[in-house]
């Protein structure tokens, strides 16, 4: 292999931001490989402020590759597209821009320049990995010659830490009053469909468990969706029933995966959907309308829907509720899921990858 | 595509999805037949929740829009200050206070941008109202299914017509399905059948016989099934009283979301729609009247479709045909 760095460029690097971890672990491999790999940014967080470089204090660098996580538009793209080190694209999906049109015309529009960036790199880019199937097959059908497959990369230990105790007793006072707890953890989004959540719980209450409750975790991606769905719960009367938690810490989101009953996801597009793999980490059963790249993630580990509307989706809750056997048999099967992607196995896959690629390329 | 290099995708079933999910789809069937979740309460609350999705993106009403925009175009800048933390909602109140006049003069400039635009877009709309007046006389009647009767047609001289054409394999769509007459029996012969009715009383009643039955509109649940979904369809209500770029909009979805091969039935019940004695110039030309055989046949060839058979049944008529494989 005659590549004797590869640097990463990467919008953002914020905490809690899977790409963001993703892309620690992809210079983590690439180190071990021993190539200098360093990680350019356009932002970041002050925890990670010793980690990064912001892009213009790039110099060039004879037998360096560069190596773009593309995850949304940003001005990055265009100063990458240009530079003359041979380039790779780690892909992990841009939202469709459909989804937003009706709520936020403005992101809309970034979602359409974001794809529009993406697409260009394909005339431009040796060869494309995306962190799953789904997304793999976008690449193609972005144009791009050369693509494969490479999970994203999850340290599962994270999720292994003390819950927020005074949340965890709110929880656990909740349980002991009556009532399943619902959990989707994303953000509020219209691709996340957390208003057919909403939905959902009217009927799940109607016909099973008046008592029901859904918390929603999760920043905000589209305030005005956000305004929708707190008017859409007021309407409905359920400001009992409905958590609008926000963004929660990692002890508080594992309060609320130890929890409640049941996670439920009707999001309908997700690039991998990496909470599905703390619910499982969490032994909570996993209900998911089978969108985008859910099932690939899943693999058997959920009650996949093909059909999300609210009388069907609170019968498969009520269902995996009551039904201990089918309960312990999606907890089970979490358990599997996640050691085919436990982190060893996915850097191992990532290393092999990135070998193959460079050599190819070099 | 090259294979995927790490350990993504499913690994083994640990339970059988499909027969669980069909236990569930029974458990909903029953649950609605005892009429404790009708289908139209899943309608209401799409209904409730587009209400808050922001002005004009969702209703094409020009009147209803220039209403929201109308709302929103009052800045209100007092802030609400309530909050479940000690003190926050005081400091909130003080923040508010001393901002109040800054935040006011510029509340009331784009309070006055705004008011005005909506002006002018009021004006606007009446001048089109003007025109669409004088147009009046040459469209069409506008479809709307609300204020059409709930009464089902009769269908049942087409039902071995239908048993005669379509699969007892995969998902056969019958829009619009009125009270599900026609649903009943396909299902009965081993047709795996659903209806889509926009009609809430019609729909419902189906759905409490336990037959699958959407409130939707034809042409908007088509355009929701995926290409290539549907090994059959039978379209009947909605062939008889669509405007012509509607209808056209019918067949072209019918020719996307059936699979290759798969039959498509079209059954007229209007009086007037298919009468062979009347030439199809003279039916088709007239604002409002139903299509003549002879052009739903043009149509249908124009969207490649083969095996076109017209039927007269006296009172109604029906059209047989089948995508290209």
């Amino acid at each position: 292999m005659s590549a004797g760095a590869v640097h990463q460029v990467i919008p953002s690097l914020v905490r809690w931001d899977a790409i963001g971890n993703h892309s620690l672990q992809v210079q983590s491999i690439l180190r071990d490989m021993g190539l200098e790999s360093e990680i350019y940014v356009n932002d970041v967080g002050p925890e990670y402020a010793g980690r990064a470089h912001f892009f213009d204090r790039y110099r060039a660098q004879t037998g360096a590759w560069l190596m773009y996580q593309a995850s949304t538009g940003s001005r990055l793209a265009a100063w990458f597209a240009q530079r003359p080190e041979p380039k790779l694209v780690n892909y992990h999906n841009v939202t469709p821009p459909r989804f937003f049109e009706r709520w936020e015309p403005r992101l809309a529009d970034e979602m359409v320049d974001g794809r529009h960036q993406i697409a260009k790199l394909a005339g431009v880019v040796r060869h494309g990995i995306a962190v799953s199937r789904y997304n793999e097959q976008e690449l193609i059908d972005f144009g791009y010659r050369s693509t494969s497959t490479s999970p994203l990369l999850v340290d599962m230990s994270r999720f292994d830490i003390a819950s927020d105790p005074t949340l965890a007793g709110w929880l656990d006072r909740q349980r002991q009053a009556g009532g399943t707890g619902i959990l989707f953890h994303g953000r509020i989004s219209p691709n996340k469909a957390q208003h057919d959540l909403v939905k959902t719980l009217v009927a799940y209450r109607r016909l099973y468990d008046p008592r029901a409750r859904l918390h929603l975790t999760g920043g905000t991606s589209s305030g005005s969706y956000r305004y929708g769905l707190r008017r859409f719960v007021a309407a409905e009367g359920l400001w009992d029933g409905v958590d609008l938690a926000g963004p929660v810490s990692s002890e508080e989101l594992a309060a609320y995966f130890r929890g409640t009953d049941v996670y439920v996801s009707l999001s309908e597009h997700e690039g991998f959907g990496a909470p599905l793999l703390e619910a499982m980490f969490n032994g909570l059963p996993i209900i998911a309308f089978a969108s985008s790249a859910v099932p690939e993630t899943v693999g058997d580990a959920a009650l996949l829907l093909t059909d999300k509307t609210p009388g069907v989706v609170a019968a498969a809750i009520h269902r995996v509720v009551t039904d201990a056997d089918l309960r312990a048999s999606l907890v089970a099967a979490g358990k599997r899921r996640l050691a085919e992607l436990d982190l060893s196995r996915t850097r191992a896959a990532m290393r092999a990858e990135l070998t193959r690629v460079l050599e190819a390329g070099a | 595509m090259s294979e995927a290099t790490g350990p993504s995708g499913p690994s083994g079933p640990g339970f059988d999805n499909e027969r669980v999910m069909a236990e569930i789809r029974d458990e909903v069937a029953r649950r609605r037949a005892a009429g404790d979740f009708p289908p139209s309460l899943e309608r209401e609350l799409d209904l409730v929740f587009d209400r808050y999705v922001p002005a004009g993106s969702v209703s094409s009403d020009f009147t209803e829009a220039v209403k929201a925009a109308d709302r929103a175009a009052y800045i209100n800048v007092a802030v609400p200050t309530e909050s479940q933390k000690p003190g926050v909602g005081e400091v909130k109140r003080v923040l508010r206070k001393a901002m109040a006049w800054y935040l006011n003069y510029l509340a009331q400039q784009t309070t006055a941008f705004a008011t005005a635009s909506v002006r002018a877009m009021r004006s606007l709309g009446e001048r089109l109202e003007m025109v669409e007046e004088q147009l009046a006389d040459l469209a069409p009647a506008r479809d709307d299914a609300a204020d059409r009767p709930a009464v089902a047609a009769d269908l049942g001289g087409w039902v071995s017509l239908c048993i005669r054409h379509l699969p007892t394999r995969g998902r056969v769509l019958h829009a619009e399905c009125g009270s599900g007459a026609l649903l009943r029996s396909l299902v009965d012969a081993g047709v795996d059948a659903y209806g889509v009715e926009p009609r809430g009383p019609l729909v419902d009643a189906a759905a409490a016989g336990g037959l699958e039955a959407w409130p939707d509109d034809p042409v908007e649940h088509l355009s929701a099934v995926a290409d290539g979904y549907l090994a059959g369809l039978v379209l009947s209500g909605c062939v008889d009283r669509l405007a012509l770029p509607r209808q056209r909009r019918l067949i072209e979805l019918a020719a996307a979301k059936l699979a290759p091969g798969a039959p498509l039935i079209l059954i007229a019940t209007h009086p007037d729609a298919w009468s062979r004695a009347v030439p199809a110039l003279e039916v088709d030309l007239a604002p409002g009247r139903p299509l003549h055989p002879t052009t739903w046949a043009h149509l249908l060839e124009g969207a490649r479709f083969t095996d076109v058979v017209a039927q007269d049944g006296g009172d109604t008529s029906a059209l047989s045909a089948r995508r290209p494989g």
